[in-house]
C-alpha cells in the first residue's frame, strides 16, 4: 500500500460532544458499515460503554475514501476512550496516528477534557482539525466556540467545518480536511520493525490481540516477533484490519494500522506503548513514550456471600483477561471476610469493574471505600506503601506520611468561580492559577490530593455548580501531609473494613460526619449499637444506633400465612446484602457511607 | 386417611364503609350483591355439609352490615355444621349490632363476639374513618352481655397517626372495666391499597411502636389477663380457638370471596373477583402446593406466635422429625440468647423473643436442612 495515501487519525472530544456519533456519520459516508448494519456507535462494543455513553475500549477502524481528487485514500480511525482515568492509553492511541479531529460542542464550547485531550495531541505532534458540531441546535453559537479555541488552544479555526454529526451537515467536509490536513505517515518500510502497540484484547480462541500502529518496517504471518518492554517471543500466526469486520491480511506495512494474533496467552505481556520488532532483525531502540501503568485508586472488593469468594476470583480473572490495568492481590479483612485488594486507574475505572463483576458475573459485591497509596515514612528509614487504610502502621512508627497530589484543570462559569474556589480550599487544593476563557468562563488550576478527589469531590464539584464544572486532572508527585488513619467502632470493635485516612485537620469534622451517616445505614438491631470514631484509640465521635423495639407483626390472620412468609422473604432477602461484623449486622450501603457525607 | 379441617372462615365482604386503614377484600353494602353472595355461598358450603367443625369464625368486611334478613340468611347456613362444642365467633361493628342481630346471633348458636373497638376517642376514630361512637360500644357490650353474650373479645389499635401514649392507655383501662375476657391488640400497618396507603401515611417509628407494644402488655397483663399470643390476651383461660388453630397450623377451611384456607397441604385464597365469585363460588386466586418443608416452616412460624409453643410430639407426628434438627443453628442461636425455651415436650419464645419472631423465623428460613 502508498502510504501517500493513508492517512491515521482520531476523534479528541469532551464526553457528550459527538465523537461517537461522529464516528458513525464517517462509517456510513465511507460505505464501511451498511446503514441496516449500522448499530448506533458501532465503535463502542461494550454493553457499558454504550450505556453509559462513554468508550472504555479502543478500536481501530480501516476505511476508504475517494477524495474530490478522484483518488481513494485509506483511512485508519483510531478511537480513544474519552475519560480522564484512561490518560496514558488515549496518549499511545494518539501516538498510532498523524491528526485528530478535534469535536467541539457549538453550544457547549471548550470543556477540561476538551484542553487535556488536545495537549496530549500536541504532545504526540499531531495535526489537530477542529470541527464545530450540533450547529443546528438552538443554542449553538459556532462563532463564540472557534473564538475559544483559538484563544484558549490558539488552533486557526476560522475554517473548521461546522457540522451536525446527527445529521450529516458537511461531515464531508471533515473527510477533505483529513485528507488534505493530516500528514501521511513517515516511516520507512525497509527499515527493521517497530510496530506501536495501542490496545489489545483477549479472544478465547486465539489468546491476546494486539492493535499496531506499524510505525517502520512491515510484519507478516510467521514472523518470529518480540515485545521490546515485556521481553516476550512469539509466532504471527494472523494479521489482519478491521473494517469494523475483521478481515485477514498476509501482512501489514508500514504506516498501516491493524491486528496481530500470536498465541499470546496472557495480556500481561502485552502492554500498550510496547514496541514490536522482529526477533531476528530487531530495531535498535523501542518507540518513546512508554509506561508501566500504576493504579491510583484502590478498594476492597468483599462477595456478600462468602462462598462466592472463588466466583470472585474467577471473574477478576477474566476480567483481567482484557484489562490488564486492573490488579487485585487477595486480601482479608475481619470485618468481611476473604476478599481482594484491587486498583484502578481511577474512579470510572473502579465502577465500570465493579458494575461489571455484578452484572456480568452476577455477584454481590461489598466494595470498600476507595484509598490511594500512601507513602508511610517509617521511624526507622524504611519507606513503605498503604493502599489499605487499615494497613497503617501504629502512629509511633510512622515519621511521616506522603500522598498524592494531582494537577486538577476546572473549567466554570464565571458565577461558580466563588463556588469552586471554596470547595477546593475545602479539599485543600493549593491555588495555582486562574485564567479566563472568554467573558463567561474561568479556567482554574489547583493541586489537590488525589485522596480527597476519590472522596467526594467529582460529585461536590458537580452540586456547587449544577453541573456546569468540566473537570480534569494528572498525577503530579507525591506530598507529605498530616495524616493520620480513623478507625470506626460498631459495639466497641473496630470494624477495619471502614477505617479511612484523613487530614488530621479535618478528623473531627469528618468522625461526628461519618458516624452520623452510619447511623442512618445501619438499620436499627436488638440492641443498642454505639458507632464511634477513634484516632489513635481515642473516641473524637460517636451517635448511638437505638435499640429496636420489636420486629414482629402484631396481628396474624389465617389468610395472612402468604402475605406474612412473603414478607419474611423480602426481610431474608434484605438481610442477604447485609455482612454481619460481630454481633452487628451492616448493610452494603454502610462501607461506602464515607463518600456521600454531609461534612462541613 | 386424612383428619378433616375442624375450623371454617366464612368471609363476608360487605360494609357499610370503608376504614382507612383496611386493605381486605371487602366492597359497599348493596342489597343486590349480598343477595347473590349468599346465594353463591350455600353452594360453596355445599361439599362440607355433613362435616363438623369445632370452630367457626364469620368475619369481614362487616357481616353485621348485612340487613336483618339477610344477617339471619348467612347465620343460617352454618348452625348445622358445629360440633357439639364449637366456637362460634361473629365478627361485629358497634354500630350496625342491633338487639335484633345480637338476638338472631345467639339464635343459630353465635357463642363469641369479636367486637371492632379500636380506640375509644372520637378524634381517633374519626382519623381511622371509624364510624361509631365510644357509646355504641358499651351499649353493644351490655346487649351482648344480657343475652347471654359473655364470650367477648375487643380489638384495640396503636400505631394510629396522632394517637398519644394517654389515649392508648385509657382505652385499654376501659376495656378492662368492661369485664370482658378476651382483648386482641393490633397494630397500624399502613397497606399500600389503604386510604392511609394512598395518602402516603407515614408508619409510626418502631421505637413508639414498640413502647405502645411493651406499656400494653403490661396494662393487661396487670389485670389479670395472659399474653397468651403475640397480640392476644385472655382472662380465664377464654382464648380464641379458632386463631389457636390457625396457630397450631391445623387445616381450615374458607368460605367466600378473598378467604384464606388450607387443606390437605394446600393453601388457597378463593377469588376476590365478586362477579367471579358469583359465576364460580370455588374459582380460586392462588393455589399453593406446600412441602414438607413449607410446613415445618409455617410450623414454626404460626406456633412461636404462642406462649405455650409448638407441641414437640405434634411436630413429630406429622413431620417426623424434632425442629430441634431441622434448625439447629437458630434454636441454638436464640437458646444461648435465653429467648428460646426447648424441653421434653415444647419449644416455645419467651416475651422478648416474641418480639423479635420475625428476626427468629428469617433465621430459621435460611436454615433448610431437609428431613
Amino acid at each position: 500500500m502508498n502510504q501517500k495515501f493513508i492517512r491515521n487519525f482520531s476523534i479528541i472530544a469532551h464526553i457528550d460532544h459527538g465523537k461517537s456519533t461522529l464516528a458513525d456519520r464517517i462509517l456510513e459516508m465511507t460505505k464501511t458499515v451498511e446503514n441496516r448494519d449500522m448499530m448506533a456507535q458501532i465503535l463502542d462494543t461494550l454493553d457499558l460503554e454504550r450505556e453509559r455513553g462513554i468508550t472504555i475500549k479502543l478500536n481501530a477502524v480501516q476505511l476508504k475514501y475517494t477524495a474530490k481528487d478522484n483518488q481513494e485514500y485509506v483511512f485508519h480511525l483510531i478511537d480513544t476512550p474519552g475519560h480522564v482515568d484512561f490518560t496514558y492509553e488515549v496518549s499511545r492511541s494518539l501516538a498510532a496516528c498523524e491528526g485528530a479531529v478535534l469535536v467541539v460542542d457549538a453550544a457547549q464550547g471548550i470543556e477540561a477534557q476538551t484542553l487535556a485531550n488536545v495537549y496530549l495531541a500536541l504532545d504526540n505532534d499531531l495535526e489537530i482539525i477542529p470541527v464545530i458540531n450540533k450547529v443546528d441546535l438552538p443554542a449553538a453559537e459556532p462563532q463564540r466556540v472557534i473564538d475559544e479555541i483559538e484563544n484558549v488552544i490558539g488552533l486557526a479555526a476560522q475554517d473548521a467545518p461546522q457540522i451536525s454529526a446527527k445529521s450529516g451537515l458537511n461531515v464531508e467536509q471533515v473527510l477533505e480536511a483529513v485528507v488534505r490536513q493530516v500528514p501521511p505517515p513517515q516511516g520507512d518500510p525497509d527499515a527493521p520493525l517497530k510496530a506501536l502497540v495501542f490496545d489489545s484484547y483477549y479472544d478465547p480462541y486465539r489468546g491476546v490481540i494486539a492493535f499496531v500502529r506499524i510505525k517502520e518496517g512491515n510484519v507478516k504471518v510467521g514472523d518470529k516477533i518480540q515485545f521490546m518492554q515485556a521481553k516476550a517471543v512469539y509466532e504471527v500466526v494472523e494479521v489482519g484490519i478491521r473494517t469494523p469486520k475483521e478481515m485477514k491480511k498476509s501482512s501489514l506495512s508500514c504506516g498501516e494500522v491493524g491486528w496481530i494474533a500470536a498465541g499470546i496467552k496472557s495480556v500481561k505481556d502485552v502492554h500498550v506503548g510496547d514496541t514490536i520488532t522482529h526477533q531476528q532483525r530487531p530495531a535498535l531502540s523501542p518507540l518513546p513514550g512508554y509506561r508501566i501503568l500504576n493504579s491510583m485508586v484502590f478498594c476492597g472488593l468483599y462477595p456478600v456471600e462468602t462462598n462466592r469468594y472463588n466466583d470472585l476470583r474467577e471473574a477478576l480473572e477474566k476480567l483481567q483477561l482484557n484489562d490488564a490495568a486492573l490488579k487485585y492481590e487477595p486480601e482479608t479483612s475481619q470485618a468481611l471476610g476473604f476478599g481482594f485488594r484491587c486498583g484502578f486507574l481511577g474512579l470510572l475505572h473502579m465502577d465500570v469493574v465493579q458494575e461489571r463483576l455484578e452484572r456480568e458475573y452476577n455477584l454481590q459485591l461489598i466494595a470498600t471505600a476507595p484509598s490511594v497509596v500512601y507513602h508511610a515514612y517509617l521511624t526507622d528509614g524504611s519507606m513503605i506503601k498503604v493502599d489499605n487504610p487499615s494497613l497503617l502502621p501504629e502512629s509511633q512508627r510512622i515519621d511521616h506520611l506522603e500522598e498524592p497530589y494531582v494537577k486538577a484543570t476546572i473549567m466554570v462559569p464565571t458565577e461558580y468561580v466563588g463556588a469552586v474556589m471554596e470547595l477546593a480550599q475545602k479539599k485543600r487544593g493549593i491555588y495555582q492559577d486562574m485564567i479566563a476563557v472568554d467573558a463567561s468562563r474561568m479556567h482554574l488550576i489547583y493541586h489537590l490530593p488525589l485522596g480527597e478527589i476519590v472522596f467526594d469531590f467529582f460529585d461536590r464539584l458537580k452540586s456547587s455548580t449544577r453541573g456546569y464544572a468540566s473537570f480534569d486532572y494528572e498525577f503530579l508527585g507525591y506530598l507529605e501531609s498530616r495524616l493520620v488513619k480513623m478507625d470506626i467502632l460498631l459495639n466497641a470493635e473496630v470494624v477495619d473494613a471502614l477505617s479511612t485516612i484523613v487530614h488530621r485537620d479535618f478528623a473531627y469534622a469528618r468522625g461526628k460526619a461519618i458516624t452520623e451517616k452510619l447511623r442512618t445505614l445501619i438499620p436499627r438491631q436488638q440492641f443498642e449499637i454505639p458507632v464511634q470514631a477513634a484516632l489513635n484509640h481515642k473516641i473524637i465521635a460517636r451517635s448511638d444506633i437505638k435499640a429496636l423495639r420489636k420486629n414482629v407483626l402484631a396481628k396474624c390472620y389465617g389468610g395472612d400465612i402468604s402475605r406474612k412468609k412473603k414478607l419474611l422473604e423480602k426481610q431474608k432477602e434484605g438481610k442477604k446484602r447485609m455482612k454481619q461484623v460481630g454481633n452487628v449486622e451492616i448493610p452494603q450501603e454502610a462501607f461506602m457511607a464515607v463518600l456521600s457525607m454531609d461534612d462541613e | 386417611m386424612e383428619s378433616k379441617a375442624k375450623s371454617l372462615y366464612v368471609h363476608v365482604p360487605f360494609c357499610e364503609h370503608i376504614c382507612a386503614y383496611c386493605d381486605f377484600m371487602r366492597v359497599g353494602y348493596h342489597p343486590l350483591l349480598v343477595k347473590k353472595y349468599l346465594d353463591a355461598l350455600a353452594k360453596q358450603l355445599q361439599p362440607y355439609k355433613n362435616d363438623r367443625f369445632d370452630t367457626i369464625y364469620i368475619g369481614g368486611g362487616t357481616p353485621t352490615a348485612l340487613h336483618e334478613d339477610e344477617f339471619s340468611s348467612l347465620l343460617s347456613l352454618f348452625t348445622d355444621l358445629r360440633s357439639q362444642q364449637c366456637e362460634m365467633t361473629l365478627e361485629a361493628n358497634p354500630e350496625n349490632f342491633s338487639e335484633e342481630k345480637i338476638k338472631m346471633a345467639v339464635h343459630y348458636g353465635v357463642n363469641r363476639i369479636s367486637l371492632g373497638v379500636q380506640t375509644t376517642h372520637p378524634h381517633l376514630l374519626k382519623i381511622i374513618t371509624r364510624k361509631h361512637q365510644p357509646a355504641d360500644v358499651s351499649q353493644v357490650i351490655e346487649l351482648c352481655i344480657a343475652h347471654g353474650l359473655t364470650n367477648l373479645s375487643l380489638d384495640a389499635m396503636y400505631g394510629l397517626p396522632f394517637q398519644k401514649m394517654e389515649d392508648f392507655e385509657s382505652t385499654l383501662e376501659w376495656m378492662i372495666a368492661q369485664n370482658i375476657p378476651h382483648i386482641s391488640l393490633y397494630a397500624l400497618t399502613i397497606e399500600p391499597n389503604s386510604a392511609f396507603g394512598r395518602q402516603r401515611i407515614e408508619p409510626v417509628d418502631n421505637e413508639l411502636e414498640g413502647q405502645f407494644y411493651l406499656r400494653a402488655i403490661e396494662i393487661l397483663t396487670a389485670a389479670g389477663y395472659s399474653h397468651y399470643e403475640i397480640s392476644n390476651f385472655a382472662k380465664n383461660d377464654q382464648m380464641s380457638q379458632h386463631n389457636l388453630a390457625y396457630w397450631h397450623y391445623d387445616d381450615f377451611v374458607a368460605l367466600g370471596p378473598g378467604g384464606s384456607g388450607k387443606e390437605h397441604h394446600q393453601r388457597y385464597t378463593n377469588t376476590r373477583n365478586l362477579e367471579t365469585y358469583f359465576n364460580d363460588e370455588t374459582a380460586k386466586d392462588e393455589r399453593i402446593e406446600l412441602s414438607i418443608e413449607d410446613e415445618m416452616f409455617e410450623t414454626m412460624m404460626m406456633g412461636l406466635r404462642v406462649k405455650e409453643g409448638i407441641s414437640l410430639t405434634r411436630f413429630y407426628q406429622r413431620y417426623g422429625v424434632d425442629p430441634k434438627d431441622i434448625y439447629p443453628k437458630s434454636v441454638k442461636k436464640y437458646s444461648d440468647r435465653g429467648w428460646l425455651r426447648v424441653d421434653d415436650t415444647s419449644i416455645a419464645l419467651n416475651e422478648t423473643g416474641r418480639q423479635f419472631l420475625h428476626d427468629v423465623l428469617v433465621d430459621m428460613m435460611g436454615e433448610v436442612i431437609k428431613p
